[in-house]
């Protein structure tokens, strides 16, 4: 057993010291630490190093404003940011009511070509397909009338009101769309969907109703699971307003928190992580003109990145504003880029059986594991200050590696990120997640756990949290710092 | 940000006292967290930090764009820092009041007193020390640092496995006995 142990270590030794590994080594490299939990602690523990980058606690436990001050550069439509800016300006319902309009049974089905309806003929007030993902789904283009119904089996698929609503509902999922020159809203019988809200007028209510009961909400991301036995209601932005249809009194959830058949608890970073990554493709288009995207993977397990944004491996089908867009294949042995110019109302495959063109990345040529790589990645787009694509590839790599080392420390960098973005609930919410399942960096996380209080104007619980902070590392120079620090300042 | 607006914003710190501040507001995080995983915990990495935020501020106008702006502020930080640290090494062995092989290292740092990620890495020989928090905290590979210490690549290598070796004997010794998390000796640091 030792002899396996230090076979490893020497072998983690040899990769570090970028030694040559033949692909047995490298198979037990990556294996062995199943088996060995000294070899899976020290693995864990290089790999959660480079989250030590930017850390040097000065005593301020108040969160900096983004340093990118007038420099920064306007962001491409955003999921967190626009989330943040549309803050409390609507509701949703979705309802599951049996008494909605006749269904016209729209169904989404598999279209190996998506055909694009003119934008001429678009009138306000409805749904349009915006994005699919799946080997057997791909997207309703058309209008959408009341009573429409969507089904998705293995993949997702979102929808935008004129109104300002986006709205993506996952995998084994059935959805009525409501809304034709009216409030939008959605029954959802089966299933998740996330939706965001842009900015609307506050008394255009939107709502959601499961099987057990209504969600009212005024925020701008929030999801709702409708499953056999339960439904749940996440919300990641703004505030809903949850009552159960037995008559139980009207219950507020917080941004950060969740509410299901236990009553309220926190909502976990892997859960947000998961809504963002349903929404990411319902994001790219928000009204006017408009060109599609069908993005077939070429081979292997490549994934479509449009813009930054990454689709996973399955075939994936986008509606994007026309211009040039940023077209890649990422995680294959070959992986591509190219730069694709959209018309509006052109229709552009890619992959399947073509060939896209070669220019492969420098920094996909390595050895590492694909967990690593999306790592890299995320922390130079951190890095960089690019946050929302950081932002993004943390969450991706939580969600499509959730066992790796990697992914154990996302939530404490994708915590630093929030926080740095004024998104305090979400930021405590990483935080508490790192610190439940354990790492390393407990002092850093809860750090960062302190500075997001301080930014919610939790004072009370940051004084706890402080006091607990020096009972642990009592030698610390961030103890002493936050000794002297006036806990009850707002 | 792109490189290209790096390149400007870098190229008008002279000029405009407010892409100063955005300028030295960015970098600032990683240039102390850099001089302080370097020096460790010992008093002297915020004169090193300093160091180098100011001449990082007069090298700005030459910044090409040519890797990112971190990149380009580590390389900076790296050298200003370790120049710092001989300088130190050899006025305080000059006076005699400190054995200089010992002035990057904290006596006595405990696991408890930084964190246990931190006082492992404090603990660490500082030249072994500065291999392993380029490569693994930094993420520069063999050559980067050879080129960033200037040491050849094998001796690079050589630091980066005895240092990994000392971490392994420290993160052993602390699996055996976690209770020594909680003991306080009072010796520390």
């Amino acid at each position: 057993m030792n002899a396996d142990r230090d076979r490893w270590a020497d072998l983690s030794d040899r990769q570090a010291a970028e030694e040559e590994l033949t692909p047995e080594e490298l198979d037990f490299l990556s294996t062995y630490p199943e088996t060995c939990d000294e070899c899976a602690y020290e693995r864990n523990w290089w790999a959660e190093l480079p989250e030590l980058q930017p850390e040097v606690f000065d005593g301020n436990t108040r969160p900096e404003p983004s340093a990118r001050g007038r420099w920064r550069v306007p962001a491409r439509a955003s999921i967190i940011a626009v989330a943040t800016a549309a803050a409390a300006l609507a509701a949703l319902w979705v309802s599951t009511r049996p008494t909605m309009s006749p269904a016209t049974s729209l169904e989404a089905r598999l279209t190996p070509v998506v055909t694009t309806l003119p934008t001429s003929t678009r009138r306000p007030g409805r749904w349009r397909a915006v994005a699919a993902t799946g080997d057997d789904v791909a997207a309703v283009n058309a209008m959408a009338d009341t009573g429409d119904v969507v089904t998705s089996r293995t993949g997702h698929a979102c929808f935008r009101h004129d109104l300002g609503v986006v709205l993506c509902v996952g995998s084994s999922t059935r959805a009525t769309l409501h809304g034709e020159n009216e409030r939008p809203w959605v029954a959802l019988s089966a299933g998740r969907a996330v939706a965001e809200l842009e900015a609307r007028d506050l008394s255009d209510a939107f709502f959601v109703q499961t099987p057990t009961g209504r969600a009212t909400a005024l925020g701008t991301m929030f999801g709702v699971e409708v499953r056999p036995d339960a439904t749940s209601v996440r919300v990641s932005h703004g505030r809903v307003a949850w009552k159960a249809d037995e008559g139980g009194a009207t219950e507020t959830v917080e941004a950060g928190q969740a509410v299901d058949e236990n009553g309220p608890r926190v909502l976990s970073s892997e859960e947000m992580a998961a809504e963002r990554w349903l929404l990411r493709g319902g994001l790219l288009w928000r009204g006017g003109p408009s060109a599609t995207f069908d993005l077939e993977r070429p081979r292997g397990e490549c994934r479509a990145v449009v813009d930054g944004r990454q689709f996973g491996t399955q075939r994936v089908w986008l509606r994007l504003p026309p211009g040039e867009r940023v077209l890649s294949w990422e995680g294959c042995d070959d992986p591509t880029r190219e730069i694709v110019r959209l018309e509006p109302d052109q229709h552009v495959h890619r992959g399947g059986s073509s060939e896209p063109p070669s220019d492969t990345p420098a920094e996909e040529t390595s050895s590492a594991s694909p967990a690593a790589k999306l790592m890299a990645r995320a922390r130079a787009a951190h890095a960089q200050q690019r946050l929302a694509r950081a932002s993004q590839l943390y969450a991706e790599l939580m969600v499509r590696f959730p066992s790796s080392p990697e992914a154990s420390v996302a939530p404490l960098a994708l915590g630093r990120l929030l926080l740095q973005q004024g998104q305090g609930p979400e930021a405590l919410a990483a935080f508490d997640a790192y610190l439940a399942r354990g790492g390393g960096l407990g002092m850093e996380a809860r750090l960062g756990r302190i500075q997001a209080l301080a930014a919610l104007g939790r004072h009370e619980e940051r004084a706890a949290a402080i006091a607990d902070f020096v009972e642990r590392y009592p030698d610390s120079r961030a103890a002493q710092a936050l000794k002297t620090d006036p806990v009850d300042a707002p | 940000m792109t490189v290209v607006e790096d390149t400007q914003l870098a190229q008008r710190v002279a000029d405009d006292p407010e892409a100063a501040a955005v300028f030295g507001r960015r970098l600032s995080p990683r240039v102390r967290g850099l001089a302080r995983h370097l020096m460790g915990a010992r008093d002297g990495w915020e004169d090193a930090a300093q160091l180098s935020l100011i001449e990082l501020l007069r090298a700005a106008p030459r910044y090409n764009g040519s890797g990112s702006l971190e990149r380009w502020s580590d390389r900076i930080t790296v050298r200003t820092t370790l120049r710092f640290a001989r300088a130190r090494r050899e006025v305080q062995a000059r006076q005699g009041d400190q054995d200089p092989e010992h002035l990057l290292a904290p006596p006595g740092a405990d696991l408890v007193a930084q964190g246990e990620v931190l006082g492992i890495l404090e603990r660490l020989d500082p030249t072994r020390r500065t291999v392993v928090v380029l490569r693994h905290v930094y993420e520069y590979g063999i050559d980067e640092i050879a080129n960033l210490t200037g040491v050849s690549r094998n001796t690079v290598k050589d630091r980066l496995v005895q240092g990994r070796r000392e971490v392994r004997q420290h993160l052993r010794a602390q699996r055996a006995r976690p209770a020594l998390k909680l003991v306080r000796t009072g010796q520390g640091a």
